[in-house]
């Protein structure tokens, strides 16, 4: 039971530890990836940064990722699912299945299931609210 | 392994499923304003509206948040213009020198307005993101320019506000004001453009058979573009503004038409990896037109003739004057009711003029952090420039006795006279540099030091010097600074006199202290601060010139604010202050000031409250006590992250919120700068 109390409080306090976007990354890619450690591919320092403060690895290259985090398209990672802070990027192009950005001066998440299902995701009940189904 | 998972699952679920309140914990995190509050600690006390303070008080100009100021509140002079300090007499506003306005980094000041305060007092926020105001001398990295209180106004971020945005408001005055902004991005090329048109309405003050009144319509348009590390930013503003009291000396102008039209554009960019090194210039022109009529002018609003100097002399009890108390405060105590006090005044009854005013400036700076400095170094030039392209006067015909009640006729035909344009140009080149030591994790010791060189057209040209020592103690959540700052400040166009070419720069020495606890659900700022003025540039009384005094001006002012937060949705500010004025030379005047601002938030799921309570004591020696009292409350209700719909009573209690004015008459009179008004408006973002 010790053990139990220590280890959840090592989550508690990694949980707290951590800046809100990271919070929002790691709700959405351990959500859609059903995996405590989900390997992102990342085109920015920053997005780096979030990404390991989420508890995720950042990986090396697109080949070894889960998901690719990215502002613009990456040619060589296209066939990865992707997801984007860039509203311009996510309306574009049909492999981004996801979007957390800035609109009308506050941040908004979206999601299109139907490109998920596509890339053989699946999106999970707590994020059904943030579906726009693109389907295009 | 199951325990794992478990811990896992129950932490997972700390999060909950609602990424609503995480997205609402980021926009506050990753507020604009935020940046600010970690960089700038350890700067003087800094007071910040945010985006979501500025959404939820519905505030609608900059006129609500200089209400909500500690030793001031909002003030017009007789022009009907913004002057939180002085309001009388006339053009002349210290408030000019001393109180900087910044949009986006970059001051804004002329050489009619200093500041621009004066113009700009009352400008909307809708194109506003957050609010920063520095109370106290400021660190160089705030501003380098003498001053007191800094207002830095950022516009709304093109990268954030992509999207549309369309608002309106009307009040019980009439008055109405609609905006629509919209941004969004192209490549690299990121763009803010907004536009406003604002119509000011106020009660007609009737003062024998005039109208007195301080209308006003207003155009103004706003953009940013962002392209890579270039920013620029482009505005023009156009008012046409009723004049109120103008110069009239018995408050009956004929003609008080005020128009004026601002041209900004400013840019900034940031050079290395590190952005340590930084340009910015700026450019600003100003064309005012005023046509003035008046039968009884106290002064002129701009620069007389060397040569004009008609002898007017009036009675401050004349039935139908409406004198400032200020003038009465000047005259040392020789007014009476009974007996006549005498004003010696120059005869020009009618003014016309167009004139021009350009301000550049370049400022280049660079930051070194090396082991325990944080070391900041600069370059900047100025150069102002003032034309008139029309200046025409009606001259009177004769002088009014002592008693009389004045009655003119006047001629139509305006006349040329040949007057001196003692500011036409002005050139400042300055270097500064500042070092902030970092002793240990507690203390620090910060020194900076600015010298000008000031070319005038007319008067002597000048070395300025201005230097700033600070010690900053912080230990856990407690904060205790005290400095010392020097400032020589720049002369300004209000000088509008021939006493000769050698007055002095006005110095100013400034000693403060400040002490900040944060706790767990509140913070408490203790500031006081001790201001001497050796040589005040002043009108005297006598000559009726501006001279340097001999003796100090002194303030003293104490504040003490309280931030308490019972929780997330309901927050309680306080503070009260107190001042005390001593200007020997003038007429051993001494003024005792205390007030207290107040402001009470509440949240109700989509519904925000919030009451501000303004309360003021001012005992002028001369002058009756004048108490204050301003009440306002509003409620903001979002319908939905779109659409919020807003009332809001200002000064709902009709309370005295403004300078008095003697009516000999009815024996006082006070004329508000913040009416009684209910506003109701809506905002819509799409």
């Amino acid at each position: 039971m010790k053990k139990f109390i220590l280890i959840y409080l090592f989550f508690v306090v990694q949980l707290f530890g951590m800046s809100a976007e990271s919070k929002i990354m790691k709700l959405i890619f351990e959500s859609i990836f059903q995996k405590q450690v989900v390997i992102v591919f990342v085109d920015s320092e920053q997005k780096s940064d979030i990404i390991k403060d989420a508890g995720f690895v950042v990986a090396p290259s697109c080949s070894k990722a889960d998901v690719i985090y990215t502002s613009d398209i990456l040619e060589h990672c296209a066939q990865k699912p992707i997801f984007t802070d860039n509203y311009e990027t996510f309306k574009q192009n049909r492999n981004v299945f996801g979007a957390f950005y800035w609109t009308k001066g506050r941040p908004n998440i979206m999601f299109d299931s139907k490109r998920m299902e596509v890339l053989e995701l699946i999106l999970p009940e707590n994020l059904k609210k943030y579906d726009i189904g693109l389907a295009k | 392994m199951k325990k794992i998972a478990l811990s896992g699952l129950v932490a997972f679920s700390l999060f909950g499923d609602d990424l609503d309140s995480l997205l609402d914990n980021y926009a506050v995190e990753n507020d604009l304003s935020n940046k600010t509050k970690v960089e700038k600690t350890g700067s003087t006390q800094l007071i910040v509206y945010t985006r979501e303070d500025l959404d939820n008080l519905q505030y609608q100009s900059l006129k609500d948040v200089l209400t909500m100021q500690r030793f001031y509140t909002y003030r017009e002079n007789r022009f009907g213009q913004t002057d939180l300090i002085d309001a009388e007499p006339l053009a002349i506003s210290k408030a000019g020198q001393i109180v900087k306005l910044y949009i986006d980094d970059h001051e804004l000041t002329s050489l009619q307005y200093d500041s621009m305060i004066q113009l700009l007092g009352n400008i909307e926020l809708d194109f506003v993101d957050h609010i920063e105001i520095y109370q106290g001398p400021p660190s160089f990295d705030i501003t380098t320019q003498a001053s007191v209180v800094v207002f830095k106004l950022y516009s709304k971020d093109p990268s954030r506000d992509n999207g549309y945005r369309i608002g309106t408001a009307v009040n019980n005055r009439k008055s109405s004001n609609t905006f629509f902004h919209t941004a969004g991005s192209e490549d690299k090329l990121k763009y803010f453009l907004y536009t406003s048109t604002n119509n000011f309405q106020s009660e007609k003050i009737k003062n024998g058979s005039t109208d007195l009144s301080r209308d006003e319509n207003r155009l103004h348009l706003f953009s940013t573009f962002n392209y890579d590390e270039h920013q620029f930013l482009l505005q023009y503003l156009t008012k046409e503004k009723d004049g109120f009291l103008t110069n009239s000396f018995d408050a009956t102008p004929t003609k008080d038409e005020f128009e004026d039209s601002l041209l900004h554009f400013g840019y900034k960019r940031t050079f290395l990896s590190d952005h340590s090194v930084e340009f910015k210039a700026n450019f600003t022109r100003v064309k005012s037109e005023a046509d003035l009529l008046d039968d009884m002018p106290y002064l002129t609003s701009q620069h007389l003739s060397q040569t004009a100097s008609v002898n007017q002399l009036v009675a401050l009890n004349n039935p139908l004057s409406l004198i400032a108390s200020q003038i009465v405060a000047n005259s040392g105590g020789a007014f009476s009711e009974d007996t006549p006090i005498t004003f010696t005044n120059t005869g020009i009854y009618g003014d016309r003029y167009q004139s021009t005013d350009d301000v550049f400036t370049a400022v280049l700076t660079k930051k070194y952090n090396f082991e325990n400095h944080k070391f900041f170094l600069g370059l900047s030039l100025r150069d102002k420039k003032l034309s008139y392209d029309t200046n025409q006067y009606i001259t009177s015909a004769g002088n009014i006795s002592v008693g009389a009640i004045p009655i003119l006729s006047y001629s139509d035909t305006y006349g040329t006279l040949a007057k001196t344009n003692y500011l036409s140009k002005q050139t400042i080149y300055s270097t500064f540099a500042q070092d902030a030591y970092s002793i240990n994790d507690n203390h620090t010791v910060s020194f900076g030091v600015k010298l000008e060189k000031e070319e005038n057209a007319y008067y002597d040209n000048a070395t300025l010097s201005t230097g700033r020592l600070s010690h900053t103690y912080e230990k856990d959540n407690l904060m205790l600074m005290t400095y010392y700052t020097h400032m020589d400040v720049n002369k300004n166009s209000s000088y509008f006199n021939s006493a000769g070419k050698n007055l002095e720069n006005e110095t100013t020495d400034i000693l403060g202290h400040e002490t900040k606890y944060i706790g767990d659900n509140f913070d408490i700022n203790y500031n006081i601060l001790y201001i001497t003025m050796p040589n005040l540039i002043y009108i005297d009384a006598a000559t009726l010139s501006y001279v340097n005094m001999t003796e100090d001006y002194k303030l003293l002012l104490n504040s003490i604010m309280l931030n308490y937060r019972f929780n997330e949705n309901n927050t309680l500010m306080i503070e009260p202050w107190y001042q005390y004025v001593k200007a020997k030379q003038i007429n051993d005047f001494r003024s005792y000031a205390a007030g207290m601002n107040s402001r009470l938030v509440n949240k109700f799921k989509n519904i925000t409250l919030y009451n501000e309570l303004v309360l003021l004591n001012n005992n002028p020696k001369y002058l009756p006590d004048e108490y204050e009292l301003q009440y306002n409350l509003g409620v903001t209700y979002k319908y939905n992250s779109d659409l919020a719909l807003y009332i809001r009573g200002v000064n709902v209690f009709g309370g005295r919120s403004g300078f008095s004015y003697f009516n000999y008459k009815d024996k006082n009179e006070n004329i508000n700068s913040i009416e009684e008004t209910y506003t109701i408006g809506l905002e819509y973002t799409f």
